[in-house]
């Protein structure tokens, strides 16, 4: 067996890559034994939520769901459309129409938008633009944080209960499925 | 499916749709003229050993127990020993659909195609002689054998230099490289706005420079100043040779892709000699089909996209427009009648027709269809010119034959043929002559992958119109519009055109027109044509059509989507729905009585969006400004009944506007609304005192409200 300029015995690459996949391999099962053992003593599995505001309320998206976040540059108005839809946009060379999601389920009104972003929100076969006035981030839920709601507002169907800064605040979790299949945002026509 | 066909299924698929294709040519060009049986079977006995062979080393056992079959079937007419009977051919005709078939189902990993294949190989078989049959139900061989030799060398001795090599593209490596070609033309796009706004800050920059030159002791600034315009002048400079550079790389590679997009329109000729035979077939009449352009290069998918309209056409021109062989000859008609097809490209369009030498259309017998199935009324119909008669054979449930045939009379067809040819942005005509036949021309853009647009603006809205939809765009002076009745029209080469305006076809609120001429687009769908009113054009752009998100294809008016060069979408209308819609609409008159209106400032687009909208609806005039500023120049160009804006705002502030309104006599009486999130105490107070006449805050927002303050305000009331 020879030697690398460091002194290392050369070691075939067949072989270097079996203990790089098996260091690898380690690493992974020790996190996750960690993550597992977390989760079960203290009661801390959470879930990855892509967070907005929109006319006062704070949603969040399945982190799994998002595909896409921008800023807003030009809204183009749609003609004969309907009011929860605010427009088509274009991101990333891509065209997604903009949907106003307090409108659409049927939320109480809280004033007025500022919509400045959008976060494309996908279930694999379509997207849609979630307007917002103010992209939060990407934030981790406790699930002991999370209920199901007993009436969902169209799909808004769960709802977390959480602190930022100090301060209590509820967050409304969507269901990215439960958005494509209501008949009103169609379906293929041609 | 094994690993290696996995591999190559696509390139295995592409090879047997060809030799499928070629082998059907062959057999109809046999059928056509048995004198060419003898040299064209030896070469379809060629295609269908490929075929074998190709089936073969990818374990396709299939299409390689077909293919053998299919020789043993032919192996009689090779020896000259049986006749190319048609059942023979037609079984052969359907072995090779079954094929092309199969190839798809192998595409996608699925048994489509198995059944058929199996049945043709039964069908095949039965047609054997007795002797035959076993040959045909063994397993072909496999070995390596003199051909496979034969063919490695022919490959080898044939491989062409780089710049002759024809290869197989992925349809997806197509596609993604066209998404390139996209995303060049938006970059393009955008270098020419950034161009603009450079020369902009180049331009204010030097008046900068100018002015401080002037000044005392401003020696120093001016020569920053200088620096400054030198350096911005550099920046646009070689932004402009950069977006000159990226056009013309775009240019090269959209004409280089286009290219590889083509193909000739002989691909089509094998299927339209099967829609004449076979519809000769059914209908006992006899007729040839001549095709003429066949080199003429198509975009391979405007080509899928025609094949099935072009199908109907040919198969309507056997069914409804030839004689019967019995007529012809007793009106001298030679007893083959012909059905010709021709292509071309004429500029940056492709032109079709499908001809035939046939009856014409009875004009007298469409009017009595049409008013006995309601379409028209009895006055009506008998009104109709001829080209209006045609017309109506484009409508649904409406047909040439006097039966209703099981080919294609059922009144279903020219409808579907139109419809295809819209979607494709094209048009569709017909003509005809009593006794001599019928043509049906089809005008359609050279490619698919990016159209011609006239963009348009109507209430401060940019729309596009397909070029292929549009006749001509005329300044016409508004006295020479007429009304009749409640129709308001214009004589265009002296035919009355009823005219729209679009801001009411789209649901807009049209904006209050001062200027002596219009801007009329003549927009023509299926041979109807209307004029139709809009603000202003913005010129003709190439622009790549996207299809429309699935939540907006039930908007009847939206045919697809596109992206300006600013990055703007931009609906594509629709101009047949448009043409359905203005039928539909009584248009307004051109006096009526001007609408209140309402300048709406603000810097946010949604806010701006909301009160239009809030504003619009309920019948304001409305326009916008993006800043203090803009709405105080906006103010004194014209006059408004009332100024709503935010208060926080860039340049000019909502407090200032007001006060500012208030101490200019154009507009000192205008009433101003305040409109903010601002809204403590001292807010309101400062509103007030600047001469505002109310102040709403955003988070109470409601529309009722803000619809009745405005109002009562421009009546002289009280908020």
């Amino acid at each position: 067996m020879t030697s690398d300029r460091r002194g290392v015995p050369d070691v075939p690459e067949g072989e270097r890559q079996e203990r790089r996949a098996g260091h690898i391999d380690r690493v992974l099962r020790d996190r996750a034994a960690v993550l597992a053992a977390r989760d079960d003593s203290e009661g801390r599995e959470t879930e990855e939520l892509a967070t907005f505001c929109i006319d006062g309320y704070i949603i969040g998206v399945p982190v799994g769901q998002v595909t896409q976040a921008a800023t807003l540059s030009h809204i183009t108005e749609i003609p004969g459309g309907p009011p929860w839809l605010i427009g088509l946009t274009t991101v990333e060379s891509g065209l997604v129409s903009l949907l106003h999601l307090p409108i659409f389920v049927g939320l109480p009104r809280r004033g007025i938008t500022d919509l400045v972003a959008t976060l494309v929100a996908s279930n694999g076969e379509r997207s849609i633009g979630l307007g917002t006035d103010q992209l939060l981030g990407i934030e981790d839920v406790l699930q002991k944080d999370i209920s199901t709601m007993p009436a969902p507002i169209g799909a808004i169907t769960r709802v977390a209960t959480t602190t930022r800064n100090g301060k209590p605040r509820e967050l409304l979790l969507l269901d990215v499925n439960a958005l494509f299949s209501d008949p009103r945002l169609g379906r293929e026509r041609r | 499916m094994d690993a290696l066909l996995r591999q190559l299924v696509h390139v295995f698929s592409d090879e047997v749709n060809e030799q499928a294709t070629k082998i059907t040519e062959l057999l109809l060009a046999m059928e056509k003229d048995p004198a060419r049986v003898a040299t064209a079977i030896e070469e379809l006995f060629r295609e269908a050993h490929s075929l074998k062979g190709s089936s073969s080393s990818l374990a396709v056992r299939e299409l390689e127990v077909l293919a053998h079959t299919l020789e043993d079937v032919l192996t009689g007419v090779r020896r000259g020993q049986a006749p190319l009977t048609a059942v023979l051919v037609d079984t052969s005709l359907k072995a090779m659909d079954a094929t092309r078939l199969r190839a798809k189902g192998l595409v996608a990993d699925s048994t489509v195609g198995l059944a058929e294949v199996e049945t043709s190989i039964a069908e095949l078989t039965a047609l054997l002689p007795e002797d035959g049959r076993e040959v045909a139900e063994t397993q072909p061989a496999s070995s390596p054998s003199e051909d496979t030799q034969t063919a490695t060398v022919a490959v080898q001795a044939a491989i062409p230099d780089s710049e002759a090599l024809t290869v197989r593209i992925a349809g997806k490596q197509l596609v993604a490289l066209e998404r390139r070609v996209n995303e060049l033309r938006g970059v393009r796009g955008r270098l020419d706005h950034r161009t603009t706004a450079a020369t902009l800050v180049t331009q204010t920059l030097e008046r900068l420079w100018q002015a401080a030159r002037g000044e005392a002791g401003a020696q120093a600034r001016a020569d920053l100043l200088y620096q400054l315009l030198r350096l911005a002048g550099g920046l646009r400079r070689d932004l402009v040779d950069d977006a000159e550079l990226v056009q013309a790389a775009a240019l090269e590679l959209d004409e280089d892709l286009r290219s590889m997009r083509m193909v000739p329109a002989a691909n089509l000729l094998e299927t339209l000699r099967r829609a004449v035979r076979e519809a000769c077939r059914q209908t006992g009449k006899d007729a040839a089909l001549h095709f003429v352009g066949s080199d003429t290069q198509l975009d391979r998918r405007l080509l899928e996209q025609l094949k099935s309209p072009l199908v109907h056409l040919v198969r309507n021109a056997v069914d409804h427009g030839i004689e019967p062989t019995e007529v012809r000859e007793a009106v001298s008609k030679p007893s083959q009648a012909v059905v010709s097809v021709s292509v071309e490209q004429r500029g940056r369009e492709i032109l079709i027709e499908v001809r035939d030498d046939g009856r014409g259309i009875d004009v007298t017998a469409v009017r009595e269809n049409a008013v006995a199935r309601g379409f028209v009324t009895e006055s009506v119909a008998s009104a109709l010119s001829d080209e209006a008669v045609y017309e109506l054979l484009f409508r649904s449930g409406l047909s040439t034959a006097e039966t209703v045939s099981e080919l294609s009379g059922r009144g279903v067809g020219l409808d579907v043929v139109r419809d295809s040819v819209l979607r494709l942005h094209g048009r569709v005509e017909i003509t005809s002559v009593p006794g001599a036949g019928t043509s049906i021309h089809l005008a359609l853009p050279l490619t698919v992958a990016a159209s011609e647009m006239m963009i348009i603006e109507e209430s401060h809205r940019p729309f596009a119109l397909p070029q292929s939809s549009l006749e001509q765009i005329l300044r016409v002076p508004a006295a020479e519009l007429y009304t009749v009745g409640n129709l308001t029209h214009y004589r265009l080469d002296g035919h009355p055109l009823p005219v729209v305006r679009l801001a009411p076809l789209l649901g807009l609120v049209e904006r209050q027109r001062s200027a002596q001429k219009r801007t009329v687009a003549i927009v023509r769908a299926g041979g109807t044509r209307i004029a139709l009113i809009c603000d202003r054009l913005l010129g003709t752009r190439d622009l790549v059509l996207r299809p429309l998100p699935i939540e907006l294809q039930s908007l009847p008016l939206l045919n697809a989507a596109a992206i300006l060069p600013n990055g703007q979408a931009v609906f594509v209308l629709s101009a047949r729905e448009l043409i359905v819609a203005a039928q539909a609409l009584v248009p307004v008159a051109e006096a009526t009585r001007p609408k209140d209106s309402v300048l709406v400032a603000d810097d946010s687009i949604t806010t701006r969006m909301l009160l239009r909208r809030t504003l619009e609806s309920s019948g304001f005039r409305v326009r916008t400004a993006s800043d203090g500023d803009e709405a105080l120049r906006l103010a004194l160009a014209e006059p408004f009944d009332l100024v709503l804006s935010d208060v926080r705002m860039p340049r000019l502030d909502g407090f200032t506007l007001t006060t500012r309104l208030g101490a200019n006599s154009r507009t000192a009486h205008t009433p101003v609304v305040l409109f903010s999130s601002l809204d403590s105490e001292e807010d309101r107070r400062r509103g007030a005192a600047a001469g505002a006449k109310a102040y709403l805050t955003k988070s109470a927002f409601d529309r009722t409200h803000l619809v009745d303050v405005v109002t009562r305000l421009i009546r002289g009331g009280q908020p």
